[in-house]
């Protein structure tokens, strides 16, 4: 079962029917609302190890406050993470851990490489380090700097929530099966 | 120019052991084995400690490291003498002009000149605002992994004031790359010399404030106090040097000992300690960064006019007019750039009091453009090796303020 | 600046000091390696000397220092062990240097002198491959234990990439070791499993 919205009514548009516009009217409903709540309140893993930690720093102190955009507190524990923040370099001694930890978390989850380190390996162009971490869990946002500005990690953190809101959401995972039938109407 | 110890108050004796609860020793148990894992909101940057517990006591612990190496000496050997300078930004991130003055000095020892005096007087600057950032993040991150989180934003957002003064000078906030081989890059702006005398007002503010809230607190002192001791013989024996060393009652600086740049024209005092945990060390720090404040006053007063770099076409870049308008400007230009500096072959260990201890450079050249061997000596190293040695016999919860207080950073550690 | 130094040390160990000089200000001694912990204990304990701290131990790898003759690979003088020793009372250093070589070169451990050796030991034998004879726990320090070759040395390319491993040290009973490189050069939209929430086309 995808969560890609079917569209019937392209194919037979007099077979529509009132049900299948309610339904989707809620799920569209709750898609935003969740994808509103989601993108308001990261819960973010600064998976720091290096230099861009200081800017991370920065971003969460308060001048740069990151907190106005919800993303405060700092969630060390990758359960109750969503957004997992690789900030510095990552290197091959590292990047299994990196994949631990991203697997670790639950969905949904986003990735954000916070520096050109985790962007595309840096200038550290050698033996030692992985050349970007998109080699090893999917990112969704990248944040070039070195380190980058405060500023331009919150562009970034907007741009994520720009996609988060894009993005369909479901109350429910899909993974799990509702035996009760309201469930099985308002989510797909 | 007397060095002083700083007071201490008299310790509680602990309570006496309630025979009513020593049962719980008879019971049997097991070992057990904790990770405590390359990502911890604690350590800064990535260290692996896999500790072997028996109750709250440590009895064994390994640390490893090695989970930010970034080839830092290999980079080094495949990049011009200049190249390599913002390689040595990254190296301790938090003081990066002390890591680009470090390695610049090496390389002119190297090369056997001297860069002018208004120039070294802004080095001495801008390595002692470094100096004074690196201690504000030491402090706040011992706050803030104690529990308190205001003394973190307020050491911050002192270092952000700070920032702001580096950005205008250097151009960038933290990764500098702001020294050149035979001077720096640019000269202080205009109105820049008064506009950091203010920042250094407000930051002596906020680090008051965060002196407040800390060092007299007993919720901070119990945990800091009496832990994470080292004796000033373990200390030497592992190498530590730094603010480290000097808790312990070892009176070495290299500032005083082998005087660099100006600072045998400016006078300070180095604070020392005497117990060697790292409540002594948190002083330390603290009192170091009112020394700075002051080293840097008064190089301000004493800075002259002059030249900022050498006016050596075959070690600095000429100024562009001459880059643009003459043949000569030009291909000296070309040569530095592509080619880089051509340093006479030989070796020199070249050493500078780092913010956490003595930062030295080793390098070996051949000739060429590029370093043939290009080492860095982290005071965080050493230090870190005896982390061992510090945590095995206590608790687990004295490992958090003993790594906080050591300093470690990822950056140089590793390289 | 530290000729008195060096002036007591080459007293002391005549034979087994082959070359002194003072380059750029500082005294150095090129000595045999054999002698090392020796000297490293005389100098700790001597009280003309009193170097109590051991600032640096590192190596070079002369292999290409002259890149019209370069050295064999196991040439005898390929490596230099460089140690630098202080005094923080007496304010004086001094740097000795150790040529190793062959195909398997190897040091004594000063790590019972100086216990800050361990690490530096470590250090060099995990860049290098020079072993230190003696030391209590030889292994890799910044690199991992599935790592081959050793990287500083003039012969190990800078680009040479090695795959990543899996996860080293602590038992995972129920999964096992960490997972290897996976479908690298996939977009993000193809990866399986990436991203279950999202419309396939919602990225790139």
């Amino acid at each position: 079962m995808s969560s890609v919205q079917t569209n019937d009514a392209l194919l037979i548009p007099g077979l529509v029917t009132k049900l299948d516009e309610a339904e989707g009217f809620f799920t569209k409903l709750t898609s935003k609302g969740l994808g509103w709540a989601r993108a308001n309140s990261l819960f973010s893993y600064p998976f720091v190890t290096a230099c861009c930690g200081m800017e991370y720093m920065a971003t969460a102190a308060s001048r740069y406050d990151i907190a106005r955009y919800g993303a405060e507190f700092p969630r060390f524990s990758p359960r109750q993470a969503d957004l997992l923040m690789i900030v510095g370099t990552i290197n091959n001694k590292q990047a299994p851990i990196v994949r631990r930890v991203y697997e670790q978390m639950a969905e949904p989850k986003w990735v954000m490489a916070f520096g050109v380190c985790a962007s595309s390996g840096g200038f550290y162009d050698n033996y030692a380090t992985v050349p970007g971490v998109d080699q090893v869990v999917p990112v969704d946002v990248y944040v070039p700097g070195c380190p980058p500005r405060p500023e331009q990690v919150l562009d970034g953190i907007r741009l994520l929530q720009g996609k988060i809101n894009r993005e369909t959401h479901n109350p429910v995972a899909d993974r799990t099966e509702k035996k009760n039938p309201l469930f099985r109407i308002f989510s797909r | 120019m007397a060095n002083f110890h700083l007071e201490q108050r008299p310790k509680t004796p602990p309570p006496p052991v309630d025979d009513a609860l020593s049962t719980e020793q008879e019971m049997p148990t097991e070992p057990m084995q904790v990770n405590l894992g390359p990502s911890h909101p604690a350590t800064h940057g990535t260290v692996r400690i896999v500790a072997e517990l028996d109750g709250e006591v440590i009895t064994k612990a390994d640390v490893e490291i090695g989970y930010l190496h970034r080839g830092f000496e290999k980079s080094a050997e495949n990049a011009t003498w200049a190249q390599v300078l913002p390689y040595t930004d990254r190296l301790n991130y938090v003081s990066p002009l002390c890591n680009n003055v470090g390695y610049v000095m090496a390389v002119e020892k190297l090369l056997g000149i001297k860069d002018p005096e208004r120039s070294q007087y802004i080095r001495v600057i801008a390595s002692e605002i470094s100096r004074i950032t690196d201690h504000l993040t030491c402090v706040g991150a011992m706050g803030l992994e104690l529990g308190g989180f205001a003394p973190f934003i307020f050491a911050i957002e002192a270092r952000e004031l700070l920032w702001d003064r580096i950005a205008e000078l250097t151009g960038a906030r933290m990764t500098t790359a702001y020294t050149r081989i035979g001077g720096v890059a640019n000269d202080i702006p205009p109105g820049w010399a008064d506009k950091l005398k203010a920042t250094l007002v407000r930051v002596a503010e906020m680090r008051e404030e965060c002196d407040k809230l800390l060092s007299k607190n007993r919720i901070f002192v119990d945990r800091v106090r009496g832990t994470g001791i080292i004796s000033a013989e373990e200390a030497l024996d592992f190498g530590f040097t730094g603010p480290c060393l000097r808790a312990c009652g070892v009176d070495y600086d290299v500032r005083k000992a082998h005087p660099y740049l100006v600072y045998d024209r400016l006078d300070f005092v180095v604070p020392l300690g005497t117990a060697g945990d790292n409540y002594e060390r948190y002083l330390v720090r603290l009192e170091e960064m009112r020394q700075s404040e002051r080293i840097i006053l008064q190089a301000l007063d004493q800075m002259p006019e002059g030249p900022v770099i050498v006016d050596d076409w075959r070690i600095a870049l000429p100024p562009k007019p001459a880059v643009y308008g003459s043949i000569e400007g030009a291909m000296a230009h070309f040569k530095l750039v592509m080619q880089g500096v051509q340093v006479p072959a030989g070796e020199v260990y070249q050493y500078t009091e780092g913010a956490n201890g003595e930062l030295g450079f080793y390098l070996v050249s051949n000739g060429a453009g590029k370093p043939y061997r290009c080492h860095v000596r982290a005071p965080g190293f050493p230090i870190l090796s005896a982390l061992e040695h510090l945590i095995t016999g206590k608790m687990l919860a004295d490992l958090i303020p003993t790594f906080d207080s050591i300093n470690m950073i990822g950056g140089e550690v590793e390289q | 600046m530290s000729q008195n130094a060096l002036d007591l040390f080459s007293a002391r160990f005549g034979s087994a000091v082959l070359a002194t000089g003072n380059s750029h200000g500082d005294e150095w001694a090129r000595v045999d390696g054999s002698h090392i912990a020796e000297m490293a204990r005389f100098l700790k304990q001597d009280a003309g000397l009193q170097m109590q701290l051991l600032v640096d131990l590192t190596c070079v790898d002369y292999a290409q220092f002259d890149p019209s003759a370069p050295l064999a690979l196991d040439a005898a003088d390929r490596f230099e062990v460089i140690y630098v020793f202080g005094s923080v009372t007496l304010h004086h250093r001094l740097r000795l240097k150790v040529r190793v070589g062959g195909g398997a070169p190897a040091v004594p451990s000063i790590t019972d002198v100086y216990r800050t050796a361990n690490w530096w030991e470590r250090l060099v034998w995990d860049f290098y491959g020079v072993r230190f004879d003696g030391h209590p726990d030889l292994r890799r320090i910044l690199t991992y234990d599935s790592f081959e070759g050793h990287p500083l040395r003039k012969d190990y390319p800078i680009h040479k990439r090695q795959p990543l491993t899996s996860e080293r040290g602590v038992q995972d009973l129920v999964r096992g070791p960490g997972p290897g490189q996976s479908n690298l050069h996939a977009p993000m939209s193809q990866r399986p499993g990436a991203r279950p929430n999202t419309r396939s086309d919602a990225y790139d």
